[in-house]
């Protein structure tokens, strides 16, 4: 007979327990990693714990329940749900919360007064941190992850993932009637 | 599995009626208008979910069978999470974004640094942000000086120990 809702919190489990151990491994690589190599540490702890995630989900239900025939069905929908699952939280983590604070203007601005701990006018504030840093940083990030790359005069895009995302938000802003 | 693919259908329906309300001039991006987008579709779902037989079919369609209801619920959340944050990049150009779309314009599929400076402005960038943080409370402007408020400092603080956390700098 076979338990749906294990299998079910398999998914979940797995899921959810390797996104902590994503967030513990990404901390230890970008302690241990330079700031060059941010990408590839984040790259390493994704894959780490989306292996971890298939691993761990094929064996509690390998090795926890007898499915018969039917096993090799639920453990390749359920990897590919955990995968799913573990995915869109490891982007929601990238996004709302490391994303934040790795390029947000607003949160780097709120640093920037914090750090004064005095009153600054738009010309201070622009001193400190200004459209040559913003350039800088983003170019640097860019061509360090190898969406852009750079001759030495030119910027080119190397990756078309960004060039996807530029797609979609343009699809967005067309579907809500926004004005271009 | 049949609340899997259920899953991807509510997520439409949360896409949908968002798009819809927006052109109808109904909904913005307001997060409590978000979040009862997000509720009244979930408890659909849910009712649905809780409400109908487990499926019982035979042959090849027997892998409809796995519900899997707690991870579609799961699923649906995280999708309409998506959209939201799809909703925030479409509101605020992000520079990264601005350069690349630049870059694909450009008649040689390639920008100089300087080129790519005049697609910035101080007053776009820096300036519009101060004025977000003022409005969110996040700082003070009294005129000629932004000072960082109470609520920025908290904020600023946690961002910074985070960081620290993570043997980074300030980023931006």
């Amino acid at each position: 007979m076979i338990n749906l809702d294990f299998s079910d919190c398999v998914v979940l489990g797995s899921a959810s327990f390797n996104f902590i151990l994503f967030l513990a491994l990404h901390i230890i690589l970008l302690r241990l990693a330079p700031v060059t190599a941010t990408a590839q540490a984040m790259r390493g702890a994704i894959a780490a714990g989306g292996v971890g995630t298939v691993v761990s989900f094929t064996w509690l239900l390998a090795t926890q329940l007898n499915f018969g025939g039917q096993l090799i069905w639920i453990i390749l929908i359920g990897n590919v749900v955990a995968i799913l699952l573990y995915g869109l939280l490891v982007f929601h983590y990238l996004a709302l919360i490391f994303g934040m604070g790795e390029s947000a203007i607003r949160v780097r601005l709120l640093r920037e007064l914090e750090q004064a701990a005095k009153k600054l006018t738009l010309e201070e504030i622009c001193h400190r941190y200004n459209v040559e840093k913003i350039l800088e940083i983003r170019l640097t990030r860019l061509t360090s992850t190898n969406h852009l790359s750079f001759d030495g005069t030119f910027y080119y895009i190397n990756k078309p993932i960004l060039l996807a995302q530029v797609c979609l938000t343009r699809l967005l802003r067309y579907l809500l009637g926004m004005v271009e | 599995m049949i609340y899997l693919i259920a899953a991807f259908i509510f997520f439409l329906c949360f896409v949908g009626s968002h798009i819809l309300g927006y052109r109808l001039k109904v909904v913005r991006f307001q997060g409590p208008l978000f979040a009862a987008l997000y509720f009244f579709w979930f408890l659909v779902f849910a009712t649905i979910i809780y409400a109908r037989a487990p499926a019982n079919l035979s042959g090849w369609l027997f892998i409809l069978n796995y519900p899997f209801k707690f991870s579609s619920l799961v699923l649906y959340s995280l999708l309409c999470l998506w959209y939201i944050c799809q909703c925030i990049v479409v509101q605020h150009a992000s520079p990264s974004l601005t350069i690349v779309q630049a870059i694909n314009h450009s008649p040689k599929k390639g920008l100089s640094r300087s080129d790519l400076k005049k697609l910035f402005s101080d007053e776009q960038l820096i300036a519009n942000r101060l004025t977000d943080l003022v409005k969110h409370g996040h700082a003070n402007f009294d005129g000629a000086y932004y000072l960082i408020s109470k609520k920025g400092l908290l904020i600023a603080k946690l961002l910074a120990g985070y960081r620290k956390t993570l043997n980074r700098g300030l980023g931006g």
